[in-house]
């Protein structure tokens, strides 16, 4: 019987304990009374001498009185204004006297019953052991295939960075040998969600034994788990890190080099290419960037920057051989394609010639990483703007496949979605693949109002698988509900369609309230989705993590869609919101129009859940992926792993 | 301890009089859904057993009152038997213990 036990631990004081229970809490009135009743019951019926302190992060629910209203001799409630967990947690470590602290979730997500297991493996030597979900053995119920892929590679990337072999750094459930926490907290500095990160990245460091033991674990309730976002955000974390922490300085001098469409030339992927280079050139460890660009007419090329060089030209069949030399000439450390299949031209011959360079660079000695936009399995070639017979299909995705596995021929093959690592891994057999979300060009500003007209808004290059007809037709028929409805038709043919947009003006000419913009400018881009109260798709397939949807996030508005390809994986991999329609259907596109058009509310829940998404996976951030894996490539990655290995060894 | 489980076990005998509803595992806001449709409507005599309930959250401490407060509206009894030390604990800190239909332990 337990219960004689705890009354015992209730009301005597204990003198030296052996076990410290550290639980952070946070606005935690509701939840935390049942946590401390298991643990004060399971834990006196150990039968050791113990102590718990609660550490109040300055909840402003009165948790640390009502703790504190307990009035248990061996119950100490830590009282501090607001830092996060991290800091929440260190302040319960300082107070605590024992030979073993524990820190716990007040939530009891991981069982304390699972206690005994880690004891053990502290008792029999580790200096820290780590709850861990990731574990063989570990109960958890729900994980992804997404969540398993990305937190596979994360693994890798973490370890290479860091030094922590940890597959689960993230369990609030590890105990600690008492005077390794206090070492440990005496020199972290992170107060936030990546605590843990850091006192595993010091274990590392200091060379100690750490154990993973696998426990069960529940996930709170109310917790989203965002695969792509929260691996984001830790690597974020992790690079932060080694910054502040690295022993010698960061590494630097690192030259890249992009080859990628660039404006003002408009060729896909041209923003793409603008805002990665950017971000990569922002980095500390970046001391130089080459961007190597498609040729334009020689007026546009006037205004280019001084490390923009305009070396190959779509269309051209010797464009390889000239970004060859230029790499030669410009002697980076690593290259970067930007890419999608028909970025070097719409012609097959030099469109295929082109996909070859990335293998051929790394052959001639620059190591070289392809972000891939689009796989040939993915791409509906007819709508695409491939198309023609059925003999021609056939022999173009054989040739897709053949060029997919010359691209694979880059050191590093980058995708924007999980599902394409996962083709590209089990359709080809490929190790070299990892995921590189699209991210959010800029970190996004609150959003504008919405305007006062209802306002239908779809972006994009027109004309092979995104086609405006049916829109327009949607658009009719809200015309009927509400004759203030506008249409804007925000960009230009692709160049697989010369000429469609103005034949659909023509055709057109009679519905009103449509505004045809042409092709909007960098600049101008901020306005016409701010002018909109919702971002439409009116596309019959997809080639890609979708540009515009991350646009929609980053200015706030809500979007309507077909659930259909890459389009559905952002909506559930990402977390995007949007209003499904059923694609070439003009009466399902009006109806999921007209359930955000109608309601205000609707309009700005999607448009502010999107814009949440949006703020969470910067550009700036993804680009410290490539970073990790260029490091990684040419060999120059700072903290060394193998003084945990020798430790464990 | 041993490990404990992370799901909750759900068995119901029901008949027109009698409902005895018997728990084991983690009775937390996961399984509240679960456990109310099993133990809803209340018979005229309902018996909750908790003999296997490891963990019980605030979630699950509510679900226990709505049930109780339901059966008093209805003029049924109901009964709250076999329950472990962590969960007679969580009761008694929230105030639950005396307002709860608890069969007390011999």
């Amino acid at each position: 019987m337990s219960y004689p036990a705890f009354e015992q631990w209730r009301d005597q004081p204990a003198g030296p304990v052996s076990l410290s229970i550290v639980i952070p809490a946070y606005n935690e009135s509701e939840r935390i009374l049942p946590t401390l009743a298991a643990f004060a019951v399971a834990v006196s019926a150990l039968g050791e001498p113990w102590e718990l302190i609660v550490s109040d992060d300055g909840s402003r629910d009165g948790t640390a009185d009502l703790v504190a209203g307990l009035g248990w001799a061996n119950l100490q409630v830590v009282r501090h204004a607001n830092t996060g967990k991290g800091g929440a947690v260190r302040r319960g470590v300082q107070a605590a006297r024992g030979s073993l602290i524990l820190f716990a979730d007040a939530d009891n997500s991981t069982p304390i019953e699972e206690l005994p297991r880690l004891l053990a493996a502290v008792r029999a030597g580790a200096h820290v052991a780590i709850g861990s979900r990731a574990a063989e053995g570990a109960q958890e119920a729900g994980k992804s295939a997404v969540r398993r892929l990305v937190s596979g590679g994360l693994r890798r990337v973490t370890r290479a960075l860091t030094g922590v072999s940890a597959q689960d750094t993230q369990c609030g459930f590890k105990l600690f040998r008492g005077e390794v926490a206090r070492s440990l907290f005496r020199r972290s500095v992170l107060d936030g969600f990546s605590f843990d990160l850091e006192l595993l990245y010091l274990a590392a460091q200091d060379g100690l034994r750490v154990v993973e033991v696998p426990v069960s674990w529940v996930d709170a309730p109310d917790s989203k788990v965002n695969p792509v976002r929260d691996s984001a955000r830790f690597l974020r974390d992790a690079l932060a890190l080694r910054r502040l922490h690295a022993r010698g300085p960061a590494r630097e001098g690192l030259h890249l080099a992009v080859v990628t469409a660039y404006p003002p030339g408009r060729r896909s992927l041209n923003e793409y290419g603008l805002h990665l280079s950017r971000v990569l050139a922002d980095k500390p460890e970046v001391t130089h960037m080459t961007i190597l660009a498609d040729r334009l007419p020689a007026g546009q090329e006037a205004g280019d920057a001084p490390n923009v060089r305009r070396v190959w030209a779509f269309n051209d069949p010797l464009s390889a051989v000239k970004i060859l030399l230029a790499l030669r000439r410009a002697q980076p450390d690593a290259v970067i394609f930007n890419l999608q299949m028909a970025s070097f031209g719409d012609r097959r011959v030099p469109a295929a010639l082109g996909l070859l360079t990335p293998a051929l660079a790394r052959a001639f000695g620059t190591p070289s990483v392809t972000l891939l936009h689009n796989l040939f399995e993915t791409v509906d070639l007819d709508r695409a703007g491939f198309g023609g017979n059925g003999v021609k299909v056939a022999v173009t995705r054989s040739f897709g496949r053949l060029f997919t596995r010359a691209l694979l021929g880059s050191n590093l093959v980058a995708t924007t979605l999980p599902r394409y690592v996962n083709l590209l891994r089990d359709g080809y057999g490929a190790r070299n693949v990892f995921l590189a979300p699209h991210g959010t060009f800029q970190l996004p500003l609150p959003p504008q109002p919405f305007p006062d007209e209802p306002t239908v808004m779809t972006f994009g290059k027109f004309g092979t698988y995104k086609r405006v007809e049916v829109l327009i037709e949607a658009h009719r028929r809200l015309l009927a509900r509400d004759p203030r409805t506008r249409l804007v038709i925000a960009g230009s043919d692709t160049p697989n369609a010369p000429g469609y947009l103005a034949g659909v003006q023509a055709q057109y000419a009679d519905v009103p309230n449509i505004t045809f913009t042409g092709y909007v400018a960098e600049e101008d881009v901020p306005r016409v989705f701010s002018d909109s109260s919702v971002v439409a798709f009116p596309y019959s397939a997809t080639t890609g993590s979708s540009g515009v949807l991350h646009q929609a996030g980053e200015f706030g508005r809500g979007a309507v869609m077909p659930n259909i390809g890459d389009l559905a994986d952002l909506i559930q991999d990402e977390g995007y919101r949007a209003e499904f329609f059923t694609p070439e259907d003009p009466d399902s596109l009006a109806d999921a129009l007209w359930r955000v058009l109608s309601d205000p509310r609707q309009a700005a829940a999607l448009g502010e859940a999107n814009w949440r998404v949006a703020s969470s996976l910067p550009l700036a951030d993804i680009a410290d992926w490539y970073l990790l894996h260029i490091e990684e490539l040419v060999g120059t990655a700072a903290a060394s792993p193998t003084r945990l290995q020798e430790a464990q060894a | 301890m041993t490990r404990p489980p992370i799901t909750l076990d759900i068995s119901v005998q029901r008949d027109a009089e009698q409902c005895c509803v018997r728990l084991s595992g983690r009775l937390d806001a996961h399984q509240v859904p679960a456990f109310l449709a099993a133990a809803e409507p209340p018979a005229p005599q309902t018996v909750l057993d908790l003999s296997g309930v490891t963990f019980i959250d605030s979630s699950g401490l509510a679900a226990l009152v709505r049930l109780v407060r339901a059966a008093q509206a209805a003029g049924q009894h109901l009964e709250i038997t076999h329950v472990q030390d962590s969960v007679r604990l969580a009761m008694e800190i929230t105030g639950l213990y005396g307002a709860l239909p608890v069969r007390r332990a011999p």
